[in-house]
């Protein structure tokens, strides 16, 4: 596959963002649909479950996370599926896509994944709320990236997004891009904290002209995070953003996606509304932490058709 | 007493005089084990591998965890079942601990076993898969660390070996090397090290090391295993029961907990069968035994009772506390003896018993944890909602069975004292002490199993299906109940009483349909440890045999009906027995 150049963003355009619709009912009404009309089985599922898997940003973000807990999690990004499994499925070489910490842990993080080219992706920018300085937001991109960290994923000021305040968010996600230098930006919307779908497909916008590498849903705190019809709008503006630009922005969804079945869906719109060339971890992201078991257990029934025990599979 | 190898082992265990098999050793002889004698009616305990954690916490002593390490897994050359193979380090005292342990190792003298100076000598079978394994964990990146110590120059020998730098990911964390290696990890607070000793396929022994007698009873009940060793490792007597669960296997060895492996109830005959025409070809065999064929709805099908009054009466499943439809279409007639239809039943697929399952094991923590005697106290309530229809529950079995409304009152009557009996048992038969001779505490706690899958037997529509349920609801486990296959109309009236006694979602599921297809789907199911199967001797057989997968323990009526009528037969200690796993925690103590 052909690499993409890096998103460059461009200046803010307020026609653009003005025009911006989006009707609640009717996204919802195709969301609905999703996981009906394409239906993924045998080996294909096993093909696309362990897709899913390389497309995984293994993810702690706790209050205790310690050194050895981000040890344990970085096994798991390296040897995601058991030994035995990963043989019978002939993939030995498969790894999920990063390990995305807290800036306390990305030392932690580079240190276990050293020489296993998996990236540690560190959240940023005071996570997940946001409510702290720009200066500090910068600072904290900055000492990520010292660290070792090779992704960024930033918080929006969804306050701006209230204030429809667009400018000055284009403003900080433009400096935020800036302070990631080489460093992958992903964009979190907060989505679930954002007043209505539109706002969400005008903040989605403004993040991509500001030079986003990826927009994600949500921090995986808020009441509500990963769903298809906010899936559906982010991934909409992507298409829009390229058909105007040509260049490819990716999408992480992050948050409620705890089962395997959820994950396919996820392919299948990313699969039906991008198209198979976002389809990898250059440009697509699921970001979870128990969501591996589920589609590890799936991975056993389909090679043996029996349900696997939930101890079975190693802890992430 | 003879000696021979794997084929005496098959010989013997599949010889027709042989009425109990008593196995230890390794998980996949074990399974072949299970394999040939399934549906005999032979008695099978099932003793196989491990992989211990030994758990110690920052409060521990820890020169005398040292000790206890070096019992659980460098004498004896960590060859045996339960060596704590798993060693979890709270990582506050960790960096501390390994220095103390590698100081330890250094000490350890090893030689042949007439040197009357030794801690280790050789080890079985040879070095070979050893050094495979640990290899293996070198190449995973693992650090491995010997100490500098002598060991013969002939002769099996190999050097104790610590693993760390691994995560449960690693080979050498998740299989059993069976030698003096130990893989460690470091853990946060009891609930990480809980949820890291629970992350096995093994559930046989485990140390925990703590100076503090609320952690060290919190983290001994949540551990998954036959065995608990506090501030120990390794202790056996005979009065003690020995055993462990998931794919370590089942039954017990010492205590009278595990002399109930090796008697029947007087009453109850002991059936031979022979099954080895099956064995030459499964595979057919098993898709003729659970191949159905769905009846075509009959046009002239005579429906029971006044025609113009009458109403389909098609009960759902009960999943979750919510009557569910199955996901297929396909039904069967419920019919009265003269072939009058009373009822559509639903036949259940293999996605509704998995989801069914899925829903007892979310059910099945809270309910473990539930105050025995609230447990008690639901299963008084669900007899005196019965009782408020007894003349209803009654017709309904007349109805079904034609038997006499005699019969069948005395059976619904009979129904609701068997829910006194076990509402009564709910919080009297918490364990025993045993009287080791270890100065102390250990005591046998009388665990739920966590999810049961039980199929009902065909005789007693009603009373079947409560006696089936009943004892282990009692227990503290959650339920997956297939109900008699002709005559299930009983079971599915009893889901408005379910829901009048507010039973917790998922603690009693309930899955109508062909009795054959749902036992295959339990008996295979992974995630299950446990099947009840009070039906006849073949499918007895298959299930048996499926659960060889996983190691499922079994308890299989082979064919042999039971009068649940007579509490002989129809309740006490032999449903205790199998309602719960037994936990045996050693506690050493002296000041």
């Amino acid at each position: 596959m052909v690499q993409q150049e890096r998103n460059p963003g461009m200046p803010l355009d307020m026609g653009i963002i003005n025009a911006i619709r989006v009707n609640k009912a009717a996204t919802e009404r195709r969301c609905g649909e999703l996981g009906t009309r394409r239906m993924v089985t045998g080996d294909y599922q096993l093909a696309w479950l362990m897709r899913a898997i390389s497309c995984m940003d293994l993810t702690t973000l706790k209050g205790n996370d310690t050194p050895m807990r981000v040890f344990r999690l970085c096994e798991k990004a390296k040897m995601p599926v058991r030994q035995d499994m990963i043989k019978k499925l002939g993939k030995a070489d498969l790894t999920a896509a990063a390990v995305c910490v807290y800036p306390a842990r990305v030392k932690d993080a580079v240190r276990a994944l050293k020489g296993t080219g998996i990236p540690v992706a560190s959240v940023a920018t005071g996570f997940p709320s946001g409510q702290t300085s720009l200066k500090v937001k910068l600072a904290e991109i900055r000492q990520a990236v010292v660290d070792g960290a090779e992704e960024i994923d930033v918080v929006i000021s969804r306050d701006k997004v209230a204030l429809a305040q667009w400018a000055e968010l284009y403003d900080e996600l433009r400096a935020f891009r800036e302070a990631c230098s080489g460093a992958t930006l992903k964009v979190i919307m907060a989505a679930g904290e954002l007043p209505t779908l539109t706002h969400l497909a005008k903040a989605s916008m403004i993040a991509m002209m500001a030079g986003a590498d990826f927009i994600k849903t949500s921090t995986g705190m808020e009441e509500v995070n990963a769903t298809f019809p906010i899936g559906m709008t982010m991934v909409r503006q992507i298409r829009e953003y390229y058909e105007l630009t040509g260049h490819m922005v990716g999408f992480k969804a992050a948050g409620g996606i705890n089962d395997a079945a959820t994950a396919l869906v996820w392919l299948s719109l990313i699969r039906e509304e991008l198209g198979v060339e976002w389809l990898n971890s250059n440009y697509f992201r699921i970001g979870a932490s128990s969501l591996i078991n589920d589609i590890e257990r799936s991975l056993w029934v389909g090679l043996t058709g029996m349900c696997a025990a939930r101890t079975y599979m190693p802890l992430a | 007493m003879v000696c021979g190898g794997r084929a005496m082992a098959e010989r013997l265990t599949s010889h027709p005089d042989v009425a109990k098999v008593d196995f230890c050793g390794s998980t996949l002889v074990g399974q072949s084990i299970r394999k040939a004698t399934a549906g005999t009616g032979k008695g099978i305990t099932l003793q196989m591998s491990g992989k211990s954690p030994n758990i110690i916490f920052e409060d521990a002593d820890l020169d005398g965890a040292i000790e206890g390490i070096m019992d659980a897994i460098f004498r004896n050359q960590g060859q045996i079942c339960s060596a704590g193979s798993r060693l979890l380090v709270q990582e506050s005292i960790a960096e501390k601990f390994f220095a103390k342990i590698r100081r330890r190792m250094s000490t350890i003298r090893i030689s042949t076993s007439l040197d009357k100076s030794i801690d280790m000598s050789a080890v079985l079978a040879g070095t070979a898969r050893i050094q495979r394994l640990v290899d293996t964990a070198r190449a995973e990146g693992a650090d491995v660390w010997q100490p500098d110590i002598e060991i013969p120059e002939t002769g099996d020998f190999w050097v104790p070996t610590l693993i760390t730098n691994v995560g449960p990911t690693s080979t050498v964390v998740q299989n059993e090397i069976f030698g003096p290696v130990v893989a460690a990890m470091t853990f946060r607070d009891a609930k990480d090290a809980v949820e890291l000793a629970n992350n096995q396929r093994y559930g046989l022994g485990s140390g925990v090391w703590s100076e503090n007698i609320s952690l060290a009873l919190d983290v001994a009940h949540q551990i998954r295993a036959g065995m608990v060793w506090v501030n120990c490792y390794n202790m056996f007597d005979a009065t003690g029961p020995f055993g462990g669960r998931k794919e370590t296997g089942y039954g017990r060895q010492g205590g009278q907990e595990g002399l109930m492996n090796y008697v029947k109830p007087k009453w109850m005959p002991f059936d031979k069968h022979d099954w080895t025409e099956r064995l030459s070809d499964f595979a057919a065999a098993l898709e003729k035994w659970s191949t159905r064929q769905f009846g075509i709805i009959d046009e002239n099908d005579v429906p029971f009772g006044n025609p113009a009054l009458v109403v389909d009466k098609s009960p759902k499943l009960y999943i979750s506390g919510k009557q569910v439809a199955a996901s297929s279409n396909y039904v069967y007639q419920c019919r009265t003896p003269t072939g009058e239809v009373i009822g559509q039943i639903a036949e259940s697929t293999s996605g509704d018993v998995a989801k069914a399952i899925d829903a007892a094991h979310k059910a099945a923590p809270g309910w473990a944890k539930t105050a025995p005697h609230m447990r008690g106290q639901l299963l008084f309530d669900m007899a005196e909602n019965l009782s408020y229809r007894v003349e209803e529950f009654a017709k309904r079995i007349h109805i079904m069975t034609g038997r006499t409304m005699e019969s069948c009152t005395a059976e619904v009557e009979k129904a609701i004292e068997r829910l006194f009996t076990y509402a009564s048992w709910a919080d009297k038969w918490g364990g025993r002490v045993q009287e080791v001779p270890v100065y102390g505490l250990t005591v046998t706690v009388n665990d739920p199993i966590g999810v049961i899958g039980i199929v009902c037997p065909e005789e007693y529509p009603l009373l079947g299906f409560v006696s089936s349920f009943a004892p282990a609801v009692a227990r503290g486990n959650a339920v997956v109940v297939v109900p008699s296959e002709a005559h299930p109309l009983s079971a599915t009236d009893m889901f408005q009483i379910f829901d009048t006694t507010s039973v917790p979602a998922g603690v009693i599921n309930v899955v109508t349909g062909g009795q054959a297809q749902a036992s295959r789907v339990i008996a295979a199911h992974e995630d299950l440890t446990m099947i009840w199967h009070f039906g006849d001797a073949e499918s007895a057989f298959f299930v048996e045999y499926l659960a060889h997968d996983n190691c499922k323990r079994t308890w299989c009526a082979h064919g042999v009906q039971r009068d649940w009528m007579d509490n002989e037969q129809g309740e006490g200690l032999e449903f205790l027995h199998e309602s719960v796993e037994y936990k045996t925690i050693w506690m050493p103590a002296g000041i």
